[in-house]
């Protein structure tokens, strides 16, 4: 497996509208955080809190109204170059083989793709999609698109990766078997990733830091320090007393923030 | 072993339930021309029809494969054209304003009225039947192109960008494939228009083909043979739109039908 250089990112006062009509709605507002470096982050927060919005941001597909975005402690001229996002849906190309989809970073920015391919190979049984490298999207099950999905994010060559709710639309068992896989992945390569989820349960679990999302306008509310050992195994940590009393600390700086909306 | 595993494989049913009902349809017209008494040269009972298109076969092979000479290259001449115009009019928005309306225009132009114009112009030679047959199928290609190119993922656009594609791949990797089944769905309307459009391109000016024998049996009164026409135009046609079908089949694999 290849190693990648290991990227951080500083993002501070962050703040971004859109236009929606004939207001700008606010969709962050003075939002900071940091992931450093092989660390593992996550995001949680009620729907259309800007969570999506901040990803973007850090991806370098649109640029801030204010703050800044710092790459290794410097500027974030290569944002683009350095970061990986892996959007909600999986949108695997049906036209494409499952091989010739997870290969389409390197595809797009024209590199050999007999090497990509034959790297891109060697990964198959470690994502669990040995067998399935020569078939078209339609015929793989919800969890291994997904999995199909995040090895193409993995593949682009990026120090640090965006994830946006990869899990999501996965049903409850696979979403628990996904994340134990994802977590065992992850330890093995520890490059920076920043996870955006709907799920207490999923934040804990996978990551080192958790950072909480007010509802719109998007501001951090908390940011929480994960203290469980790795390698981490789901059905211990996820029924340890810790993850009860951290899992009733997060629901507590949510359910402050919406009952003070009321 | 479940129930749909018990019936015949889809391809050997798609062709046999065709053919019963093409027969029983056929027996019931010789019956009641037979029955009735009929006057073969109102209706000539299928016996008729086929006997003669058997004991004429030469001549029926040498105007059909002139009829489908021009079908084949109208059809390929047109929908190329279809394509690229989809393709320009997709890519540049200004051209498509100014264009769109004039694309319309131009299929509502009769064709009864554009074919003996097109003969004064080109002469009873092979270039005014194909340009009939050309500029019916170009529009539906054309449009379906349009449309198809216009109804990608914007996602999908926004992830290849992101991964560093510029216009030029994302065109190929993402439009085009997914334009593909829309384009084809113009295709094979092209195609059915495609053999009436000869058919007109040879009424109004021609020595051979298909649709030059159609006046000459009407004129001269020969049911019989005006249907046998009729019969091999129509088995022209069908193996050409399946051909169509069958071309679908290798180049969009991953659409289940």
């Amino acid at each position: 497996m290849k190693t990648t250089d290991r990227g951080s990112l500083r993002a501070t006062g962050l703040r971004k509208e859109y236009a929606a009509g004939e207001r700008p709605v606010r969709a962050l507002e003075n939002v900071s955080m940091e992931v450093p470096a092989g660390g593992f982050v996550s995001i949680v927060g009620p729907s259309g809190c800007g969570k999506s919005t901040l990803l973007h941001l850090l991806s370098g597909m649109e640029a801030p109204d204010a703050g800044t975005i710092e790459l290794d402690g410097g500027n974030a001229g290569s944002l683009r170059e350095r970061v990986a996002l892996m959007p909600q849906d999986d949108l695997l190309m049906p036209w494409r083989s499952i091989l010739d989809n997870v290969i389409l970073a390197p595809v797009c920015q024209g590199s050999d793709v007999a090497a990509a391919r034959a790297r891109a190979l060697a990964l198959f049984p470690t994502f669990g999609l040995e067998g399935f490298e020569h078939v078209y999207p339609r015929d793989l099950s919800g969890g291994m698109r997904q999995r199909a999905a995040l090895m193409r994010t993995f593949l682009c060559d990026r120090s640090i990766h965006l994830l946006d709710e990869p899990l999501g639309r996965l049903d409850a068992l696979t979403r628990a078997s996904m994340q134990q896989w994802l977590t065992a992945y992850w330890e093995q390569r520890r490059t920076a990733v920043v996870l955006v989820t709907h799920s207490i349960d999923e934040a804990l679990f996978l990551s080192d830091d958790v950072y909480v999302m007010s509802p719109r306008p998007g501001r951090m509310l908390a940011r929480v320090t994960v203290p469980f050992s790795r390698p981490r195994r789901y059905v211990e940590v996820v029924t340890s007393p810790e993850f009860g009393a951290l899992k009733r600390q997060l629901f507590e700086y949510l359910e402050r923030e919406h009952w003070s909306e009321r | 072993m479940t129930a749909p595993l018990a019936r015949p494989p889809l391809q050997s049913r798609s062709i046999l339930a065709p053919m019963i009902l093409g027969g029983l349809f056929l027996a019931l017209w010789e019956g009641y021309v037979r029955l009735a008494g009929l006057d073969p040269f109102l209706l000539p009972p299928p016996s008729q029809v086929g006997r003669f298109l058997v004991t004429h076969l030469d001549v029926f092979v040498r105007h059909g494969s002139f009829t489908a000479l021009v079908i084949i290259a109208g059809f390929g001449v047109g929908t190329t054209l279809g394509i690229v115009l989809g393709l320009a009019l997709h890519t540049w928005r200004l051209f498509r304003e100014a264009a769109y309306p004039w694309m319309v225009a131009s299929q509502m132009i009769p064709i009864p009225a554009l074919a003996p114009i097109l003969v004064l112009w080109f002469g009873f030679s092979f270039a005014p039947k194909m340009i009939v047959v050309a500029l019916i199928a170009f529009f539906p290609v054309a449009v379906n192109t349009l449309d198809g190119l216009g109804s990608v993922n914007p996602e999908m656009v926004r992830l290849l960008r992101s991964f560093g594609a510029g216009p030029w791949r994302v065109l190929r990797l993402v439009s085009l494939p997914a334009a593909l089944p829309r384009v084809f769905s113009g295709l094979r309307i092209s195609m059915a228009l495609s053999v009436i459009g000869a058919i007109f391109g040879e009424w109004v000016g021609s020595t051979r083909g298909l649709g030059y024998l159609m006046l000459q049996f009407n004129n001269r009164g020969q049911t019989d043979a005006l249907f046998a026409t009729v019969v091999l135009l129509s088995a022209l046609g069908i193996c050409l739109f399946f051909g169509v079908g069958f071309l679908e089949r290798r180049l969009v694999p991953w659409a289940k039908r």
